[in-house]
Order: structure tokens, then C-alpha cells, then sequence
């Protein structure tokens, strides 16, 4: 009987009944993308970084471009190498029509192209390789770009003196994973002896040696004996994989998500809370009808926590399969490829747990109400007694502000606490807006004008004006939270793009690189001889985390930093051998100026002092200013980047240096393009963050209408009853708009200066995954989004015709 | 006439809304005998619906003490008060007492439902109550597609299903035209005569309450008849 009424009560209401599943199944897609969105992130990084490697150990490579490297021989007899894979890597260009493209020549000697990783060939046959050494295997990504298909050829120009034209044919093209997970430049594989031909008239080289090490050995001890070899001695001997780093990208890029997706998965569940407590007094009454005939309160609350259950489970069950693809679309959306990623059916499990049992709880959450009340006080309604919400908001609001207090005050405090005060910020608002509108009621009731008078009746008395006021300030807090966050993080990297516009990297740069002349090609307005690659960076109370090195006090002149120490003493800092933070790493870990911190650069650690603290709101702490003299010195780096500044089309520049030094075999492209990948993925998450705002504000009107559709059926009598007393027809529409507009100014008077707050929370939050941003709040945004709901609100009395459906009934 | 089936001694009740306490029902002294028509009139906010719902179980009182078929209701359980409920005591009420998600047989069969009585035999028991009170025809109807007259007689044949030995009616013509009120009211007193069932009903109109067998008349609170 039980599961009987419980299904017809959910039948009873189909919008409620469907709008609830909906919201549930949303926030349990949304729960999976929080819980999995890092994990696929990170293994989409992770096939990137690892795609010219695959699971070798060690990689030995030139120091610069001009180096020849050695021979593999002497590594055989190195202790814990299991294999050594020697292959070439050069760039060259497409031979062709229409715009430059340039192509990466990964070659590899006869039978080994598969000895670094497998190949999941889609076209072709791959053992086809040992027919001729101009045989080749490209992606899919690539076959589509130019057309090619099997038994195609192209031909591709060598960027050297002696380099020239060299014709490929297609035997294979595989998946866009493995060795062309990044595949950008487009990667070709093939015989080192022909890739080697398009550099050279004769001969094989090899400049790039991969060695794994048998299993169990320690990797840095099997390099530092590598390192030791007299062959080497000139290389670079570095370990493949840096996890930490990995771990950090896949952090930047997926933690904004992950907090816009607990957002709108917290809005859901929310939404759901709302819905029931829109029919509360509903749900009253029924309780007390089944009370008079005899039902128990364990019964009803069977009955009740049965259709909270059956939603729940409807919601868990449709989210998990919606999840997926959810899912999917997020990634696509924000790695702009289609990737493939295994479900985990566990954290599935889990966020449709997280899910039904958070929509289970919030839909409980109104019998409260039902259940503290009498069978008779449920019958007739009886509003709330005392001034229990009263104390309840005050003791909220203090236990918040205490919260806030310690979070800011305490210093290491930051973090997890700033995601609970967050929602507590939140919550405050939602429960401190019913007592503005009823402000507002007070105000209105002294007014001559009926119309006036009737709406603060209506704020003082209705609850639908009050809570109305609380599905507002909670959807209009978080729309403002979200649209800050878009326009800010937007416009940190409109910033940041237009402070990289005008350069163009040059790398694969020859040991006697003369700067002079890259200056001396026409649109170039400076250059800067630097060292630009990773190390990892670690202090007392610091984990180790990756940076990037610029290598060179003229970073100074390329970025523009906010300067925590003087420039002045930073340049001095630089000269004397120090290295700059950014004020990132002050914030998070407490390492200032003067303290120490350990630089490890392809294994060899060195100990600086911080000489000064810069700032990059975009950068955010991933690198590290050093001059390019004490890298020299400390680590025997020499400068492999030359950053150019250019006037005009930096693509007309860029290859104008390419031809103009085509016998040094230069890569020169604008900086943005280098940096495609990372500037597309960003630009998709702030579009994701986009779309998520909007979605979220949609939301958060779609459930203060569907408050308005439930709650206005209960006073048709009173309606009818207003117009009987002589109310006119636009009167009583006045009425219900100011009523409106009474719910949505205080939720706007609210979620202004509270989104400015939970923004603040919001940023101290980012901290959990290592991301540091100064406080920042765009007024102008939430300001706009807040007036576009509180007038679509306003609006709804005469946009849904409210007039139409007046008229004095019996009573 | 039988034996005594309700007793209230003293009953007071008070409400306290902000600072200001009003006292309701300032000491009820009332017995109901088995199978008797007892009608409690007075005006709107005598106190009588206060009086009644206290008697009925369903709210309870200040100070005082109330014996409902000889057992206390203090110290009865909410789940001994539901099974009374289901089994010997009925309630009706001015409107609106139906659920409106369910057809008027699945209202009048509600409370059997509840006490765990299988589909067939609930159709067994009720039918006769539905011819008695001329509603068999209505019986797949929701409320909403019902007059009030006939929610009020499925609101009637549902407080008989259950056979019980005292109906607690408030008002329950408040809600109809005179026509329709006389018929309930006549059907009230075929139900007190033929089935011998006690009804303690709250009015505030002489007329109907002169189809009682007994009057109590309530005022500010207190018995003045």
C-alpha cells in the first residue's frame, strides 16, 4: 500500500515528478564529470607527453641542434638497461600548394617502429614498412588533413643547406593516439636512413636515443651512469616522465570544470529541495489526511521517503546513462579531440550514489515542516511559529562570518574551508533574503495605492514572495559567480594572448646561434637569447612541482610581471645568481625572498636563494625567472630558445626567418601557435565555464517560475477574492509584479555583494589544487547578469499573461 | 442508549502566537454515550473545531484530560491513536477531504488499505457502504471531477468503511448549497439511526444541529448549554 500511494503521488505530479528526476540525473552527470574529469584529463596529458616516448625510461638527446650525437654502443653495457631504441627527429616541410606546413620526421632503424610503443594501424599494413625505406605510417588526423590515403605519396623539403625534396608513400595510417597522440606538427614515422636523407646527401643519424630500464632498476642511478660516459658527457641525459608535471597541467585544465560542474550539480540538488518545499503545504495536507484515517507517522514517512527514493533511484538510474555522454562532450569540449576513455564503473556507481542520496536528503528536507506540525496545523496550514528562522539565520549568518574570519586569518586555513564558507556564504543569502522582502512588505503596506499595499501583504504574509527571494539569491549568487569567472579568467588570457601575439620562438637552435642576425630580419624588432624548458622546484614545506625556467633576465622585458620586490632588485637578484618566484608560490607554500629553494634540472639539483617575487596571473606559478649565465654555470644549460619580437604578421616573420637560415634547420613559429594546444584548451574551458553560467541561470529561473506555478495555484481564492473587494484587473497584475520585483531586488541586493564574497572563497578553494589567484571580482559582470534574471523575473506576471487568467470565482 | 464512549474533563487549550497567549477552550467538561448524535454549535471562534480535533485525538490539549473509548489519549501511542483511527473512530471535515490524486473508491477504501485489508475484501465492505450513500456510480471519479455534495458523501462512505463506533464531523456542510447540506444531513441521521454509529458534528447553524439527538452549545470557550 505503501509503494502504491507512493507511486501515485508521483504520478499525481508529473511536471514535479519529471523536473525532479531531470534535475537528479543532471547532478549525478555532473558528480561523474567532478569525480572522473581530472583522471581523463590527466591520461589525455599523459598519451600527449608520453607519445614520442612511450614507456622508455631515459631519453639522450642534443643540447642544441648543431650537437651530433654519439653512438649507441657504449649503453648496451650499462647496469639496468633492458633496451635502447635510437631514432632521428627533424622537422621539414610540405611540399605544396597553398599555406607552409610543417611535418615532424620521426625515423627509427629497420623493424623498430614499434619497439617504443604500438601502432593501432585503421588503414593499411604496417609490415608493408620492409618493402622500401620510403614507406611510411601517418594518423588518421593527418590523412584527413591532406587527403592522403594508402599507396599515396607526398613529398617533403629538408630546412638545411644540403637538405632537399623526399618522397614518402603512405603504407599505413593509424589512430590518432600512441605516437601521434599530440601529432602537432603532423608526425610521420619511418626509416632513419630516409629521414636522415632529408637533412643530409648521405648517411643516417640519430639524435634522439631512448633507453628503458629493466625492471626494479632505479631510473635516476641508470642515469647518472649514463650521464657519467665520457659519449654522453656533452648530452642531455634526462628521465621521460615527469608525473608532477603531468599532474599540474591536467589540474589547470580540469579544475575550473570540476568547480563549475559541483556548482551546477549543487544547484540541482538545490532545485530539488526547492520543488518539494514549493509543495510543502501539499504535502501537509495529505500527511494530515492520511493521519485522519488512520495512516502513522513512521507510514506517512514511509510513503513520502518511498517517493523521495523512487525519484532518486529514476534520477540515478537516467544521470548514469546520460553521464557518459555528458561526459564525453565535456572532454571533447574542452581537449577540442575526440578521445577514447575507459567508464569507471565504480565512480559511476559512486556519483549516482552521491547523486540519489543527496536528492534523497533535499527532498526529505521540507517534511521537516510536515512533521513538527500537528495533523490539524498540516490540515489548515498553519504557517511556521515563533521566530525559530529568525535566530536560525542570525546563528547562520555569525557561524559564517566566524568561518570567513578563521579562513582569512588563519594563516594554512585556506583550502577546503573556503569551499564549505562558500556554500555557507551562499546559504546565508538564501535564507537572509525572505527577511529584505519582508522589509520591503513593511515599507509597502503604509503606501496609499492599493496595488502597492496588496504586494506587501503578499511579501509579509505569502511565503511564495520569500521563498521566491531564496531561489534567486542562490541562482543569482551563483550566475554572478560563474560570469565573473568567465570574464575574468577571459580576460586574463585576452591579456595574455595580446602580450604574446607579437612573438615568435625560435628552437632547434645550433650551439653558435648569433643573436645579431635573427635581429637583423626585416619586421623583427628584438631578440632574446634564453633557455626555456622544465625543471622541478622544490623548498622546505614546498612539494616538488614543475616550472617552467625562463632562462634569462630580458624575461623581464618579454612578460609583463607585477613586481612584489622592485625591478630594480630583481634584475640585481638575477645578475647575482639568484632566482625569482612568483608571488604564487609565496601564497601557497610561504617560500620568500631570501629563502632557499632546489632546482632540478634533467636530474642535477642545485640550491638558489629567492631573490625576489614576481607576479603573472596567467603563468600562476609554473615557472621560475633564472639568467641564462648562472644556468650556464650551475647546470651547463646553453640558451635553446630565441624569442623574437616582430612587427606586423609574426607568420610573415616567422618565415621569413625559417627560409632565410633554411641551412641551420631553425623551427621558428609564432609563440601562439606553439602554444596552440594549451590556448585552445583554455579558450574551451572558458567556454565550458561559459555555457555552464548560462545554463545554471536558466536553471535558477526555471525553478523560481516553476516556485511561481506551484505556489500561485494556492491563492486563486485570494485573487478572487481582491478583485470581489474591488481591486482592478491591472491593479492586481501591479500587485504581483511589484511582488516580484520585491523577491527579485532582494536577491539582487543579496548576491551582489555575496557573490563578491563566495568569488573570494571561491579563489582561496582553487588552492586544494594548487592554483593561487589574487582576489578579483568583475562588479560590471555579476552586476548584468544579476539585472537580466531580476527583470526576467519582474517580467513574468505579464509575460505569462497573468491577466488572462483573473476572474472572481465562488469561493 | 449504551455506554459512555467519550469523556473530556477540564479541557483547555491555549495558543501563543509572538508575545500574545489567547486561551481557546478554558475548561470542557463533555461525555459522549454510545451510538448518540451529539452537536456542538456555536459561533465562529467559540472554540468548537479546537474542541472537536482535541476530542478527535488529533490535537491535544493544554490542561485536561480526554478518554476516547475508554482509553486516555496522553498516554496512547501515535501508532495505537492511527490504529483507532483505521478501526474505530472516523473523522470528516468541512472540504477538501479527499486525496486528490486518488479516485473516490481508492479514497473510501484508503483507511482499510492502511490496516492492511486485502483489495477483494475492501470492495466486499464498501460496497454497501456506496449504495447506502448513493455514490456507487462515481466511484472512478478523482474529487476534482466530483460535486461537493458528492465529495462530502465519499468523504461520508469513507468514515463507514471502516464501521467505526464514533464519527467526529466538522462543519461538514460547510461547503454545500442548503439543498445539499439538508441531504448530508439527513443522510447523518439514517447513519446515527440505522447504524447506530455516534456522531459528535461541530455547527454553527440551529438547523442542523437540530437533526441531533443531543445539543452542546460552546461559547468564548466554554460550555453554556
Amino acid at each position: 500500500m505503501t509503494f502504491a500511494l507512493a507511486l501515485r503521488s508521483l504520478k499525481a505530479k508529473p511536471l514535479r515528478t519529471l523536473a525532479s528526476v531531470a534535475a537528479i540525473a543532471v547532478a549525478v552527470a555532473m558528480f561523474f564529470c567532478m569525480f572522473s574529469f581530472e583522471g581523463a584529463v590527466y591520461d589525455y596529458v599523459y598519451a600527449v607527453e608520453t607519445a614520442d616516448f612511450g614507456d622508455s625510461d631515459i631519453i639522450i638527446s642534443q643540447k642544441s641542434g648543431g650537437d651530433r650525437i654519439a653512438p649507441d654502443d657504449p649503453l648496451y653495457d650499462v647496469e639496468g638497461v633492458e633496451s635502447v631504441t635510437a631514432t632521428v627527429s627533424l622537422y621539414a616541410l610540405l611540399d605544396g600548394e597553398g599555406e607552409e606546413e610543417y611535418l615532424r620526421l620521426r625515423g627509427f632503424d629497420g623493424g623498430e617502429v614499434e619497439s617504443l610503443r604500438d601502432i593501432d594501424v585503421v588503414a593499411g599494413d604496417i609490415s608493408r614498412m620492409a618493402e622500401n625505406t620510403d614507406c611510411v605510417v601517418i594518423s588518421e588526423r593527418m590523412a584527413e588533413r591532406f587527403g592522403l590515403g594508402i599507396d599515396d605519396s607526398f613529398s617533403v623539403r629538408g630546412m638545411t643547406a644540403t637538405g632537399r625534396s623526399v618522397h614518402f608513400y603512405v603504407v599505413a595510417i593509424a589512430e590518432n593516439s600512441g605516437y601521434f597522440a599530440s601529432d602537432s606538427p603532423y608526425t610521420v614515422l619511418g626509416y632513419s636512413s630516409r629521414m636522415s636523407s632529408v637533412m643530409l646527401s648521405g648517411g643516417t643519424v640519430h639524435n634522439e636515443i631512448f633507453v628503458k630500464v629493466t625492471e626494479g632498476a632505479d631510473i635516476s642511478k641508470v642515469r647518472e651512469r649514463i650521464a657519467a660516459i665520457p659519449e654522453y658527457s656533452a648530452l642531455t641525459v634526462a628521465e621521460c616522465l615527469d608525473l608532477g608535471y603531468i599532474s599540474t597541467r591536467a589540474r589547470n585544465l580540469s579544475a575550473p570544470v570540476t568547480i563549475a560542474g559541483a556548482a551546477v550539480a549543487l544547484l540541482c540538488i538545490a532545485g530539488v529541495a526547492l520543488v518539494f518545499t514549493s509543495g510543502v503545504r501539499e504535502r501537509r495536507a495529505y500527511a494530515a489526511k492520511l493521519a485522519l484515517v488512520g495512516g502513522t507517522k513512521k507510514r506517512i514517512f514511509a510513503m513520502f521517503a518511498l517517493e523521495s527514493a523512487l525519484l532518486a533511484a529514476a534520477g540515478a538510474v537516467i544521470g548514469s546513462l546520460v553521464a557518459v555522454g555528458i561526459f564525453a562532450l565535456m572532454l571533447y569540449i574542452v581537449l577540442s579531440s575526440a578521445m577514447s576513455f575507459s567508464v569507471n564503473a565504480a565512480l559511476l556507481f559512486a556519483a549516482a550514489v552521491t547523486g540519489a542520496l543527496t536528492a534523497f536528503a533535499a527532498s526529505l528536507y521540507p517534511l521537516v515542516r510536515v512533521f513538527s506540525s500537528t495533523a490539524r496545523e498540516n490540515l489548515v496550514g498553519a504557517p511556521e511559529k515563533g521566530r525559530a528562522g529568525l535566530f536560525a539565520t542570525a546563528a547562520l549568518v555569525l557561524a559564517t562570518l566566524v568561518s570567513l574570519c578563521v579562513e582569512n586569518l588563519l594563516p594554512g586555513a585556506k583550502g577546503a574551508l573556503s569551499a564549505v564558507n562558500m556554500v555557507l556564504v551562499i546559504a546565508c543569502a538564501a535564507m537572509a533574503a525572505p527577511f529584505i522582502v519582508k522589509g520591503f512588505g513593511r515599507l509597502a503596506i503604509s503606501s496609499r495605492s492599493p496595488s502597492v499595499i496588496v504586494a506587501g501583504v503578499s511579501a509579509l504574509r505569502e511565503r511564495r514572495a520569500t521563498r521566491a527571494s531564496s531561489i534567486l539569491a542562490v541562482g543569482m549568487t551563483m550566475s554572478m559567480l560563474l560570469f565573473t569567472a568567465w570574464s575574468l579568467t577571459t580576460s586574463v588570457f585576452s591579456d595574455f594572448t595580446s602580450e604574446f601575439e607579437d612573438m615568435i620562438l625560435v628552437t632547434n637552435l645550433s650551439s653558435d646561434v648569433d643573436v645579431s642576425e635573427l635581429e637583423e630580419v626585416e619586421g623583427v624588432r628584438g631578440a632574446h637569447l634564453m633557455v626555456w624548458r622544465q625543471a622541478v622546484i622544490s623548498a622546505d614545506g614546498m612539494e616538488e612541482k614543475t616550472v617552467n625556467i625562463l632562462g634569462s633576465a630580458t624575461a623581464l622585458e618579454l612578460v609583463e610581471f607585477e613586481y612584489a620586490t622592485p625591478r630594480e632588485e630583481v634584475v640585481a637578484a638575477l645578475a647575482e645568481g639568484k632566482v625569482i618566484l612568483d608571488g604564487s608560490v609565496r601564497e601557497l607554500y610561504g617560500v620568500d625572498k631570501g629563502d632557499f629553494v632546489l632546482l632540478d634540472v634533467d636530474g642535477e639539483i642545485r640550491r638558489f636563494e629567492v631573490g625576489g617575487i614576481v607576479r603573472h596571473n596567467l603563468f600562476n606559478g609554473s615557472y621560475v625567472i633564472v639568467s641564462a649565465e648562472t644556468l650556464g654555470e650551475s647546470f651547463g644549460l646553453s640558451a635553446d630558445t630565441v624569442v623574437l619580437l616582430a612587427d606586423g604578421d609574426v607568420g610573415d616573420v616567422a618565415r621569413e626567418v625559417r627560409s632565410r637560415f633554411a641551412d641551420r634547420n631553425y623551427y621558428a613559429l609564432p609563440a601562439l601557435a606553439a602554444y596552440e594546444w594549451d590556448t585552445r584548451a583554455l579558450e574551451n574551458v572558458f567556454d565550458l565555464i561559459a555555457a555552464l553560467a548560462f545554463m545554471l541561470t536558466a536553471l535558477a529561473y526555471a525553478v523560481a517560475i516553476a516556485n511561481v506555478v506551484v505556489v500561485r495555484a494556492y491563492s486563486e481564492r485570494t485573487r478572487s477574492t481582491l478583485l470581489c473587494a474591488g481591486l482592478s484587473r491591472n491593479g492586481l497584475l501591479a500587485s504581483e509584479t511589484l511582488e516580484h520585483a520585491f523577491s527579485a531586488t532582494s536577491a539582487f541586493l543579496l548576491a551582489l555583494p555575496v557573490s563578491a564574497l563566495a568569488t573570494m572563497c571561491l579563489i582561496n578553494a582553487l588552492r586544494m589544487f594548487g592554483l593561487y589567484f589574487g582576489f578579483m571580482f568583475d562588479a560590471a559582470s555579476a552586476v548584468a547578469a544579476g539585472l537580466v534574471l531580476s527583470a526576467a523575473y519582474i517580467a513574468v506576471p505579464v509575460i505569462a499573461g497573468f491577466k488572462r487568467g483573473y476572474g472572481m470565482r465562488r469561493n | 442508549m449504551g455506554s459512555r464512549i467519550l469523556e473530556a474533563k477540564g479541557v483547555k487549550k491555549s495558543y501563543t502566537v509572538g508575545d500574545v497567549t489567547s486561551e481557546v477552550l478554558k475548561g470542557i467538561d463533555m461525555s459522549v454515550e454510545e451510538g448518540e448524535f451529539v452537536a456542538v454549535l456555536g459561533e465562529s471562534g467559540s472554540g468548537k473545531s479546537t474542541l472537536l480535533y482535541i476530542l478527535a485525538g488529533i490535537d491535544s490539549p493544554t490542561e485536561g484530560s480526554v478518554k476516547l473509548l475508554g482509553r486516555e489519549l496522553s498516554s496512547v501511542s501515535d501508532e495505537e491513536l492511527a490504529a483507532m483511527r483505521r478501526r474505530e473512530v472516523s473523522f470528516v471535515y468541512q472540504f477538501d477531504n479527499l486525496v486528490p490524486h486518488l479516485t473516490a473508491y481508492e479514497n473510501i477504501i484508503l483507511p482499510l488499505r492502511l490496516d492492511g485489508k486485502k483489495a477483494k475484501e475492501c470492495a466486499d465492505i464498501v460496497s454497501d457502504v456506496c449504495r447506502f450513500l448513493g455514490i456507487h456510480e462515481r466511484l472512478n471519479n478523482l474529487p476534482a471531477q466530483l460535486s461537493g455534495g458528492e465529495q462530502q458523501r465519499v468523504a461520508l462512505a469513507r468514515a463507514l468503511a471502516t464501521d467505526p463506533k464514533l464519527i467526529f464531523l466538522d462543519e461538514p456542510t460547510g461547503s454545500l448549497d442548503r439543498e445539499r447540506g439538508r441531504q448530508v444531513m439527513e443522510l447523518l441521521e439514517r447513519i446515527n439511526r440505522e447504524r447506530g454509529v455516534a456522531l459528535v458534528m461541530v455547527t454553527h447553524s440551529a438547523a442542523h444541529a437540530a437533526y441531533a439527538s443531543r445539543k452542546v452549545e460552546i461559547e468564548d470557550g466554554l460550555i453554556v448549554k
